[in-house]
């Protein structure tokens, strides 16, 4: 689903800078020694200095970018050496100069200087793509001992002023000091914004200082950046600012390059307006014959659509510009692989085959915290769809790259956000792809238990529709039905790992966008305690989202994959000679984006529990956070509620 | 680390002229294919209906060695995950001369063929370290079809190699072939139900063929508690003789012994006095010999950095001065200063046993991956190139494999060789890997939940895997970690307050690390009308389970031999009494030669209002054979039973 990934510095954690004048010998190391000992006294290596500057000068008329970076860490003890592999990233966008680093080892009356002698280059690939065009340069700090500082180096610089940029106040490490200048002639425009939590900590100032501009961010940020569990992509949460040029003036013209939406909008137009210029036959051919005899525009496309999910294979090549361009439809069917632009280039050149009307789109997913409308900038997408204007005009999303998705389930990891919809060079349309509903995301799981002796068995059925239905569709294809068991117990897990399924029968339809249903028979053993002449069990076999427990003192927010309904209910049939005295009490939470409602029936053969739970947001942190800790709290202490059954005196 | 052991292998021979090849010209129908055997069923939609490998070792132009390696596989996809996982295809050309040749086409049940087209074969240089790639994905896949793609390459000679002929899918008509003139000879030897080579000699070509063929090899899922890599079918090669040189054996154990004492032991100008001030510095002369090694051992692990990027080993004074080094030349470093020292040893040869098991029949440097340096005084190895361990826990991927053992001898003043020997190497003795768990118990009936206080410990293996990181990690995660290592289930336990002793590295083997905590857990106390239950098993935290029950094929591996002891104590509130103490007491055990071996037990005491409730889990062998798997499960079973353990607790 990766577009493209831009130029380096988007990488998390790995955080770039300038070239300061470093006072490399002087009496001051152990005084620093001992006062970042203090002040981090639980950290074997913090980052003391990280300092990037971006320097815009005009050439030939034109503005180009110049990047350098210093970074300095300090090992305040002996257990550092973990960090002594070290290693930059630099992509396609701005090319590499050079490289520098080295160590400085305390030595008597200052430090003593050892260079980095071996940059190993290699390529990292990572896991969505095939091929990439990122370069590593790997190499190791000497002697990484309590003390010694590790400082590296490096300049790159582009001719493309188009490319925003970015730089965190905020690493995996306590950064003491964090400065980002960026230096332009008088004629050149930027545009800036800070993103992230805790932004109020970032100093910034701007002064004009012999014919330049110069923008300084600074702060110090001690927090150590970590993932939690349930935790949104770092851009959420980190502090930084992009900057890109806006506009700038040469001879008395001003040329926009990132001014507003439309500039942007220009840019990214360029890239798919050479595509597919003739039609294919090929492609009016296929379509041809799969639309045969259907009228409903709207089921021609549900048609296309399918056969692109099914038929062509996600492929990503990342190489250079081409990471923007999509490539020729009649490439992508001959082919039968491609990534988002090239499945949306096929979407499209089919949907326009049958006289649909339809676009290309950009779009960021879920991990891109932006929006077009608040920041117009190339950071804002990762990905793109394709869209069908459909009888009224309305726009419909079709993500190429899902398996499963019916045409009205738009997938998960792109609601909720801004899509900007190509329509011809001059228009464009912002829309704001809709979150859904929870009951588009409706597990159901319904169990019908009795006792054998000390051991539960039964039957259960489950239903199950939106995202979990299109993840287990994909973990079922091509599978026995004796690895089914496995797989359904590793995806709907219950309250014991001792939960034997023995059997699961899916319950085939024809129809491909139906729900999915199965029903399973299982046995569990070792659950049930007795005594005497009670038995004590505990009937909420599944407990959704008891494994997930925010800490009091978390700040990071929380993020759901999708909107759900969750819902489980546990039928237990009484045994001949027991008897059930008393139940727990039925419980519930409601609020508009989380609740759940707990709730036992008891009758003369039978207990019911049934458990709702209900999650509906994206995003949620501070006081809405703490209020889902609370639910959760409660539904917990439900999930702990036993029963004991009582042997009849009769008995 | 091999090659600075073996140098090009090169000829030196004045008639022969460059021989001719016959398989640089592979196509897809060099050899006819008899495809036999199609009923296996695939596994996860795939299956490889065949599979080819040639190796032809021919003398260039320049009467060096050289070889044509021809890769040829046909992979039927019926599912588009199977597309997914194997369309796109890496072709590594390290130590490639030329690529002579590489074809792939897709094969859709209906018979179309799709061709790759060149132009779409990407290289990509030093791909993640491991070296170049020539890449490419299949085009016009679809469900039902085949993939086929192969590839011919001329490349540098190889004298010996592992090749490793099965995975998780099953692999049908299987044919490795070997050639090379017959004035060489090879040892090839096949492992783990690999068939065996046949040998044919052609006297008018003077030319040695040889084959390894299969109908079907089967698929192979991993499993728990086992070397997964070390149990797949595979084959070794090693040359053997080269008669265009000389009679004598060729890479042989005791051909190493002169390159490793050459490379190794011998120093160069600038290098002695190095090592003289270093060992002064470092003021080691005292103590036993332990003591010295484990100085030696921390300083060079600590000070100088020892890294996979430095490709070139500087020379010792190189290393000391400027505290970085390869991991061979770390070895050096070990090797130099401890024969400064006067600290007896032996070098090591030895391979990873997670991935091969050294073979103490096939004499061949195959196995010759790694370093160690083992001390005969104290019966234990270090990894010299490892930073992250350290002398007392004897890396467990190396305990029990046999090894390549050499010493030095001395001729005289100037002339010296190695001795060597095939031994295995120590296991860590279990009384030095010992994890005890104290925990006391108190039950908030009202609020449901549960204090605890309690006290562990971990020595030796156990204790290393956090001792090798504890101190490098920050605050933070440190909670995170004693969350997830005393996670008294669901994630629903709150630390209140942790110290930790012993965390650091220098604590490895030497002295354990000890956990103190206090924490509430939530999921421990379950109300049941006027009754409550406790799940008293879950203060032992959530172990490994094997309760799936389908047919196990492998060997039982444990990583390393350790045992655990656990203690709860738990007060009975005023007012209640525990009415199923007896569940508690459990015993699996398994016998192998009559002993007991691995056992699992449990059992209690009352004392008062106070509940003492003891287990005892141990793992005494390393490996047991797959027909000892079900008594083994059931220990392991016995613990994760354990762990289910209930309490009731009801008014008096």
């Amino acid at each position: 689903m990766i577009l493209r990934r831009f130029s380096i510095p988007d990488y998390l954690f790995i955080l770039l800078l300038i070239l300061v004048i470093f006072g490399e010998v002087n009496g001051q190391g152990l005084k620093d020694f001992e006062r970042y000992s203090q002040k981090y006294p639980n950290n074997a290596v913090i980052l003391t200095s990280l300092k990037q500057e971006l320097v815009i000068e005009m050439n030939d008329g034109k503005p180009v970018l110049n990047l350098s970076e210093y970074k300095e860490y300090l090992a305040l003890n002996d257990n550092a050496i973990f960090f002594a592999d070290s290693k930059e990233k630099f992509g396609a966008i701005y090319k590499f100069k050079d490289i520098e680093a080295y160590s400085l080892i305390p030595a008597k009356g200052g430090y003593k200087k050892i260079p980095v002698t071996n940059f190993n280059k290699t390529t990292e690939v990572s896991n969505a793509l095939f091929f990439d065009d990122v370069i590593d340069y790997n190499y190791t700090f000497p002697s990484v001992v309590k003390g010694v500082k590790m400082i590296s180096k490096f300049h790159m610089s582009s001719d493309d002023p188009s490319f925003p940029h970015k730089f965190y106040f905020g690493n995996y490490f306590p950064g003491d000091e964090y400065i980002f200048t960026v230096t332009c002639p008088k004629n050149v425009e930027m545009k800036y914004k800070i993103f992230g939590r805790d932004t109020s900590i970032v100093n910034f100032s701007m002064l004009v200082k012999a014919g330049k501009k110069i923008y300084t961010w600074h702060t110090s940020n001690p927090k150590s950046y970590i993932k939690d569990d349930y935790a949104p992509d770092a851009d959420y949460y980190i502090p930084h600012v992009i900057v890109q040029v806006s506009k700038y003036n040469y001879k008395g013209k001003t040329t926009c390059i990132n001014n507003s939406l439309d500039d942007l909008y220009k840019i990214e137009y360029k890239r798919i307006s050479n595509i597919n210029i003739s039609e294919s036959n090929e492609i009016k051919a296929l379509t041809d014959s799969l639309t045969k005899g259907i009228t409903l525009n709207k089921e021609k496309v549900r048609k296309i659509y399918s056969w692109v999910q099914k038929n062509i294979k996600y492929v990503a090549f990342e190489d250079g510009e081409n990471g923007y361009v999509p490539r020729e439809a009649s490439l992508v069917i001959r082919r039968k692989y491609g990534d988002c632009k090239d499945k949306t280039s096929l979407l499209v050149a089919m949907l326009k085959s049958q006289g649909l009307k339809a676009s290309y789109s950009w779009i960021g997913t879920r991990d891109i915290p932006y929006k077009f409308s608040d920041f117009a900038t190339s950071f804002n997408f990762n990905h793109m769809i394709a869209v069908w204007w459909d009888d009224n005009n309305n726009s419909v999303i079709l993500d190429g790259t899902t398996h499963h998705h019916p045409l009205e389930d738009i997938p998960s990891f792109i609601q909720g956000k801004e899509c900007l919809i190509e329509n011809g060079p001059d228009n464009y349309k912002v829309y704001t792809i809709p979150v859904a509903s929870p009951l588009k995301n409706t597990v159901y799981d319904s169990l019908t238990v009795e006792l054998k002796g000390d051991t539960l068995v039964g039957n259960g059925v489950s239903i199950i529709n939106g995202e979990l239905r299109s993840y287990m569709l994909d973990s079922f294809e091509g599978k026995d039905l004796t690895d089914l068991p496995g797989i359904v117990n590793k995806l709907m897990p219950k309250a014991s790992n001792k939960f034997i399924i023995k059997s699961v029968n899916p319950i085939v339809t024809t129809d491909e966008d139906t729900i999915l249903k199965y029903d399973y028979k299982f046995y569990l053993p070792d659950y049930l305690t007795t005594n005497h002449n009670v038995a004590y069990l505990n009937l909420n076999l599944d407990r959704f989202m008891a494994g997930t427990n925010l800490k009091d003192d978390r700040w990071i927010p929380v993020e759901l994959n999708n909107t759900k309904i969750h819902i489980f209910v546990c039928t237990f049939k009484i045994p001949k000679g027991y008897e059930v005295r008393d139940i727990p009490k039925n419980s519930s939470y409601d609020n508009k984006l989380f609740g759940f409602n707990h709730s036992y029936k008891i009758n003369s053969h039978e207990i019911k529990v049934k458990t709702i739970v209900t999650l509906n947001f994206q995003v949620i942190e501070d006081n809405e956070m703490a209020q889902f800790r609370e639910m959760l709290g409660q539904l917990y202490s439900n999930y702990i509620k036993t029963i004991p059954i009582y042997k009849t005196v009769t008995q | 680390m091999k090659q600075y052991l073996f140098i090009a292998f090169l000829l030196f021979s004045g008639f022969l002229f460059g021989q001719e090849t016959k398989y640089d010209k592979y196509n897809w129908n060099t050899t006819p294919e008899v495809l036999k055997n199609d009923t296996v069923n695939p596994v996860n939609g795939v299956k490889f209906t065949f599979e080819r490998r040639i190796k032809e070792v021919y003398l260039n132009k320049d009467n060096i060695f050289e070889e044509i390696n021809v890769f040829h596989r046909r992979i039927k996809v019926e599912t588009n995950n199977a597309i997914d996982n194997f369309n796109k295809i890496y072709v590594p050309v390290n130590n490639v001369i030329a690529i002579l040749n590489i074809k792939a086409r897709f094969i859709s049940s209906s018979g179309k063929i799709t061709e790759l087209a060149q132009e779409n074969i990407k290289e990509v240089k030093n791909l993640e370290n491991k070296g170049d790639y020539k890449i490419f994905a299949i085009e016009g896949t679809e469900i039902g079809g085949e993939i086929e793609y192969f590839y011919t390459l001329r490349a540098r000679f190889n004298a010996f190699q592992s090749i490793r002929m099965q995975g998780e899918e099953p692999r049908m008509n299987v044919e490795v072939i070997f050639t090379f003139p017959s004035k060489l000879d090879y040892l090839i030897k096949s492992y783990n139900g690999f068939p065996d080579f046949t040998t044919q000699r052609d006297d008018k070509t003077g030319i040695t063929f040889m084959q390894a063929k299969t109908d079907y090899i089967p698929a192979l899922a991993e499993e728990k508690y086992t070397n997964y890599k070390a149990n797949l079918m595979r084959y070794e090669y090693t040359m053997a003789y080269n008669l265009y040189n000389s009679v004598l054996r060729v890479y042989s154990w005791s051909k190493v012994s002169n390159n490793v004492y050459n490379n190794l032991y011998q120093l160069s100008k600038s290098e002695p006095t190095a090592i003289n001030d270093l060992a002064k510095k470092l003021e080691i002369k005292s103590g036993n010999s332990e003591q010295k090694i484990r100085a030696v051992e921390n300083w060079i692990k600590t000070e100088i950095s020892i890294s996979d990027a430095i490709t070139k080993t500087p020379a010792l004074d190189e290393i000391i001065e400027n505290k970085q080094t390869s991991k061979y030349g770390a070895t050096r470093l070990f090797v130099a200063l401890l024969t400064n020292l006067n600290i007896p040893f032996e070098l090591v040869l030895t391979c990873d046993r997670t991935e091969r098991k050294f073979d103490p029949d096939f004499n061949c440097w195959n196995f010759l991956d790694d370093y160690l340096i083992y001390f005969p005084e104290i019966d234990q190895f270090i990894v010299p190139d490892d930073p992250k361990i350290r002398l007392g826990v004897n890396a467990f991927n190396y305990q029990g494999e046999y090894g390549l053992f050499l010493h030095p001898i001395k001729y005289n003043e100037k002339l010296g060789s190695m001795a060597y020997e095939i031994k295995e190497l120590p296991v860590l003795p279990i009384s030095k890997s010992i994890d005890s768990l104290l925990v006391k118990v108190t039950c908030n009936f009202n609020q449901l939940k549960t204090e605890m206080v309690i006290h562990r410990e971990m020595s030796g293996a156990l204790g290393y895997s956090f001792q090798s990181f504890w101190e490098s990690i920050d605050e933070e995660r440190h909670k995170e970690m004693i969350s997830e290592v005393f996670d008294m289930g669901d994630k629903n336990t709150n630390i209140q307050s942790y110290k930790v002793i012993n965390g650091s590295r220098i604590n490895i083997g030497v002295r354990p690390i000890i956990f103190d905590v206090n924490l509430t857990a939530n999921s421990l106390v379950e109300s049941a009308g006027n009754d409550f239950i406790i799940n008293i098993g879950k203060t032992i935290g959530t172990q490994t389970e094997m309760y799936q029950t389908s047919k196990r094929k492998l060997p039982i591996d444990i990583e390393f031999v350790h045992s655990f002891y656990r203690k709860i104590e738990f007060n009975i509130p005023k007012g209640y009494k525990v009415s199923n103490l007896e569940e508690i007491n459990m015993r699996a055990e398994m016998v192998e030669n009559e002993k007991v071996s691995a056992y699992f037990k449990s059992w209690y005491e009352q004392i008062g209002n106070t509940i003492y409730i003891y287990s005892r889990e141990v793992y005494p062998e390393l490996e047991y054979p797959v027909s000892s798997f079900n008594e083994f499960r059931e220990v392991i079973n016995a613990s994760a039973d354990f762990n289910k353990k209930k309490l009731i607790i009801t008014p008096l």
